[in-house]
């Protein structure tokens, strides 16, 4: 149980895709002008991310070793593409604002990656946990990095109106904001970890001071 | 005239790298000696022309059977082979900046650049000759994102950061700052 | 050789198998696709043809076109291209087609898509251009894209109060040419009955809301005076 449990907390934290594995970037920081454009990406990345690795996991034993890497791309290319289709058809709006970026989720180095480390070499219920973990990790900073842009640029959440027009640092919204708001997010996790660290380092040092002293 | 138009708005008003969020990996990844980020440059703007013009051709021949929906894997297969190519080539030819580029070159093939240009030419319909040129515009502009880039990047090694800030975060922010720059270049091309 | 045959073979039949399954979801997806596009495009009518005073949809809910087809049937003016009018003094253009209406009282609207250049591209409008015979105002018009413009300034432009401040354009201020108030020289309305003077005069009152975007909401005229144009040319003096 705990192992199953593991795979999922990976993705999602100790892991997590966009803040400690530097990956996806592009759709990070293009696709998050509010938390809804960010839930969105995430749904149809994590939706393309569970597809491919089931898939891929499925034929891990039929796939000749040397074009594993070119089946893998038509694969997820495929998926991609009929993402792209269903939204166009079902989720029009979305569809609109997410624009370019659906089909950039084909060289989102999330997928090929999760498909190259884990899926080609697990099980498909695993694979599909991995896809999960990630995928929710993904869509997880997607929404905060989204949600942190649409409050201070447009004083909204989710479309909510929080404050309005009172307090508007429209530049979030802007390219710049995109770049600065990971920044600072990704030095805030940062200085959790060094601090858990820290932490663990003392707890350590008074153990060791403890059991010498007794 | 346009085609200077679409080649300028490339580099400066609508820069892939600063404004458009395209080629953000290696941005971040192969921009910290200069030497390296031209490297890296010339082998994107090399494989971003080629590129450009065989998906373009392409895409003509998919939508004339009607399969348009086939691009988005016929273009990325077409980039994966070209970058094999491009990575073969280099080897023979200067197998110094082959081993500096390292993991970086065959990952040309997951800039979302290259691919994000080769959507970008058919959605706004260029003709072959536009679409070298915004080829060329955008491989200059993630050039000059990139060298620019490399260049502050060299200098910071020398600054005292503060711990959480050290790698990605200062990155980014810095990154944050030189995009803004840009924004100043805004609306001074309508295209 | 026979091994890398096996390989390309091995490949290509990965290849056939994802291209035919996409081509199931691709039919399938046919009709929910031009759906969408079609409803996005009646969303727009639908609005221009409703009154902004009294909220009333100036069309008969039969007369709603349900399908393309039926959209087709009211195309007024349609061109090879996609541009069907090109105006270098507002340095705008009318897109193809355009489209006829009749409404419930018998005026006849007519539809035009339009565009012209912003802060940084196009900005596109649909406006409804209502004539009852004798003179022709400008009732309503929607934004369909101001993406070049920047946000929480020019983007401004997409929000209803804004909106509001270019609709209801009687025929004396089309002929002058729209102006937003800030190129007049006049200063600024302070009152509904001072805008409302202003438009017969042709002068757009927007300066209040849209401050330090000026440029945006000058598109927007310019692209109104470009329909202008292309109405003038087509109906003539009979309107």
């Amino acid at each position: 149980m705990a192992n199953k449990q593991n795979e999922l907390t990976n993705g999602m934290f100790s892991n997590n895709p966009i803040f400690v594995q530097a990956l996806g970037m592009c759709p990070t920081l293009a696709t998050t002008t509010s938390a809804t454009n960010g839930l969105g990406m995430g749904m149809a990345t994590l939706a393309v991310l569970i597809m491919s690795n089931i898939v891929i996991s499925l034929i891990r034993k039929l796939v000749p070793d040397k074009i594993r890497i070119p089946v893998y791309i038509i694969i997820i290319a495929g998926f991609v593409t009929m993402i792209d289709l269903l939204m166009h058809g079902f989720l029009y709006d979305l569809w609109k604002t997410l624009g370019l970026f659906i089909p950039l989720i084909v060289v989102n180095c999330l997928i090929l990656g999760r498909a190259e480390a884990y899926a080609s070499q697990n099980s498909v219920f695993k694979s599909i946990l991995d896809a999960l973990g990630m995928g929710l990790g993904f869509a997880g900073g997607l929404i905060l990095l989204g949600s942190v842009r649409e409050i201070l640029g447009a004083g909204t959440w989710f479309g909510l109106p929080l404050w309005g027009d009172a307090f508007n640092v429209f530049i979030m919204i802007l390219p710049p904001g995109a770049f600065i708001t990971l920044g600072l997010l990704a030095a805030m996790f940062n200085w959790m970890g060094i601090s858990r660290e820290e932490r663990k380092k003392k707890k350590e040092k008074a153990a060791k001071k403890a059991g010498e002293s007794a | 005239m346009k085609i200077f138009l679409i080649f300028m708005s490339a580099i400066l008003v609508n820069n892939f790298v600063l404004q458009r969020f395209l080629g953000i990996c290696p941005f971040l990844g192969v921009s910290k000696k200069i030497d390296t980020a031209v490297g890296m440059s010339l082998a994107v703007i090399f494989v971003m022309v080629l590129a450009s013009v065989i998906t373009w051709l392409l895409n003509g021949l998919l939508v004339i059977m009607g399969l348009g929906f086939l691009k988005t894997i016929v273009f990325i297969l077409v980039i994966a082979s070209l970058v094999q190519f491009v990575e073969i080539f280099l080897k023979k030819v200067s197998p110094g900046l082959y081993e500096a580029l390292g993991i970086f070159l065959p990952l040309i093939t997951t800039n979302c650049a290259i691919l994000g240009l080769a959507l970008l030419n058919i959605q706004n319909n260029y003709g072959l000759l536009e679409t070298i040129f915004n080829a060329l515009g955008a491989g200059f502009g993630f050039g000059l994102a990139l060298i620019l880039f490399a260049g502050i990047r060299e200098q910071m090694d020398f600054a005292d950061i503060p711990k959480p800030f050290k790698g990605l975060a200062g990155t980014l922010i810095t990154a944050g700052i030189l995009s803004m720059a840009f924004v100043g270049f805004s609306g001074m091309i309508k295209l | 050789m026979g091994s890398y045959l096996k390989i390309g073979l091995t490949l290509m039949a990965f290849a056939i198998v994802v291209a035919l399954l996409l081509a199931g979801v691709y039919t399938i997806t046919e009709e929910p696709i031009a759906q969408a596009e079609l409803n996005v495009k009646l969303e727009s009518i639908k609005t221009v043809l409703t009154d902004p005073v009294s909220g009333e949809l100036l069309i008969e809910e039969s007369d709603i076109p349900g399908s393309q087809e039926k959209l087709n049937e009211k195309i007024w003016k349609e061109s090879e291209g996609e541009k069907l009018y090109e105006s270098k003094k507002y340095n705008g253009y009318c897109a193809s087609p355009a489209y006829e209406f009749t409404l419930k009282d018998g005026r006849t609207a007519y539809i035009l898509n339009g565009a012209s250049v912003g802060y940084g591209g196009y900005v596109t409008i649909m406006c409804s251009f209502i004539s009852n015979g004798d003179s022709m105002e400008m009732m309503r018009l929607e934004v369909l894209d101001y993406s070049q413009e920047t946000p929480g300034l020019g983007a401004k432009i997409a929000e209803e109060p804004v909106k509001e401040r270019f609709f209801n354009i009687p025929e004396s201020g089309l002929e002058k040419g729209l102006v937003v108030d800030k190129d007049s020289g006049k200063s600024p309305a302070k009152t509904k009955e001072e805008e409302k003077a202003n438009k017969k005069e042709g002068i757009i009152s927007v300066s209040d809301l849209m401050t330090g975007a000026t440029i945006t909401p000058r598109g927007v005229a310019n692209a109104i005076n470009t329909m202008t144009e292309y109405l003038e040319q087509t109906t003539g003096g009979d309107k």
